[in-house]
């Protein structure tokens, strides 16, 4: 069962999605359904013996592009609609044991590559009006595989927290003539004290406003809004840059680091979008090497995030752990 | 950050897509790269060259 649910309350919708209780739960490595299926062993999500990169349709999804009817009828307070959409998987690589941040250089071009071509897939699909693509990783998050893996939801609406983005930039642009995100890119790099790392095309920073300790936005330093816009050297810059800002997070505590990365780019309902800016925003559960920042009353209750660090501090720490990032070496940054 | 080694333009070469159903009726879809793209699409010209009249199957391969 999957539907859409309005609540009137926050003038958003809610997925209700019952199937996916019996999805998969952390099984042995043995029995990934992530990896490839070998000759004679059991049959996993992807029936070749290997792959390099595969995208395809979730087992358990939260939208489908051929809903069902909803479980219950609407009503003028509580609308209801089919949960129509798409929800896809990435695996970004054969290897069950891998991570983004291990991976080299040119895999992440590659993702990057991937990325562009189901944004402009999905994005084209009549009642798709915004392609989320996004990566949750470590148990710390709620991972469910280990396998190394992304995510895309294409939803039939623009999700509340990319529509108050929109709201903030457009308002920018109205009062003042210029991109939001262009001008917080100019203060951030003109200060210095947040910025991780950057490259020609982008920078990586702990935001000022940071709401996590190692909270980190990649932003382009060009005034696009998708990753469709972006040149080849663009492309291969936040490549580079992505595997920086992993790397520096895997050397922090020398751990896998856990994080929720996630893709803010324009909705693709047709619409002018010229004011907004394309950036990335990664989302680090950890404070410390075993402590955990919880969205507690605050943070859920009242939507009113408490950051018990300085964004200033913080970005010092994960500047120390950038290494150079080499292409052509064996995954790791040099 | 800074580049060492090979160039970036010379590291990853053209990507292609190829697009298979699963046995529920899902998508799944290939993404290979350089020499893989091109080795798959030689495979599939082949297959081309020895069943020219086969009905279309449910797989699709381009190039973007």
């Amino acid at each position: 069962m999957s539907e859409l649910r309005w609540n009137p309350l926050l003038g958003e919708w809610v997925a209700t999605a019952t199937d996916r209780q019996e999805r998969t739960f952390l099984p042995p490595a043995d029995f990934c359904p992530l990896c490839p299926t070998k000759p004679g062993g059991f049959p996993t999500e992807v029936p070749e013996p290997s792959y390099d990169i595969v995208v395809f349709e979730n087992r358990f999804p939260s939208l489908r592009s051929d809903p069902p009817p909803p479980a219950v009828e609407g009503t003028e307070l509580y609308p209801v609609r089919p949960g129509q959409g798409v929800c896809e998987v990435i695996l970004y690589s054969p290897n069950h044991t891998t991570t983004l941040a291990a991976e080299p250089v040119e895999q992440i071009y590659k993702l990057v590559q991937v990325w562009t071509d189901r944004f402009l897939e999905l994005g084209a699909l009549p009642f798709v009006e915004y392609v989320f693509e996004f990566e949750n990783k470590g148990e710390a998050i709620g991972v469910t595989l280990h396998h190394p893996h992304g995510q895309i939801y294409a939803y039939p609406f623009t999700p509340p927290r990319v529509a108050r983005e929109l709201e903030q930039a457009r308002a920018h642009e109205r009062k003042t003539g210029r991109c939001l995100l262009c001008d917080v890119v100019a203060e951030e790099k003109r200060d210095g004290r947040r910025v991780v790392v950057e490259n020609e095309s982008f920078v990586a920073y702990v935001p000022f406003f940071a709401r996590y300790p190692y909270e980190v936005h990649v932003t382009s330093s060009r005034h696009l809004q998708a990753l469709a816009d972006m040149d080849g050297e663009e492309q291969r810059d936040l490549a580079e840059i992505l595997k920086a800002v992993l790397v520096a997070f895997d050397r922090l505590f020398d751990i896998s680091f856990p994080y929720m990365m996630v893709l803010h780019q324009r909705p693709s309902d047709g619409d002018n979008y010229d004011f907004y800016h394309f950036h990335i925003e990664f989302y680090p559960p950890l404070r410390t090497a075993t402590k955990l920042k919880y969205l507690a009353g605050s943070e859920t209750g009242a939507g009113m995030f408490i950051n018990d660090t300085l964004a200033e501090e913080k970005a010092a720490e994960l500047r120390s752990k950038v290494l150079p990032v080499v292409w052509g070496g064996e995954g790791g940054a040099a | 950050m800074k580049d060492e080694g090979p160039t970036k333009q010379a590291s990853v070469g053209e990507m292609h897509k190829r697009r298979t159903t699963l046995v529920d009726g899902r998508y799944l879809i290939y993404y290979t790269f350089d020499d893989e793209g091109g080795e798959l699409a030689a495979k599939d010209e082949a297959a081309s060259k020895r069943a020219p009249d086969a009905e279309p199957v449910a797989e699709d391969e381009r190039r973007v």
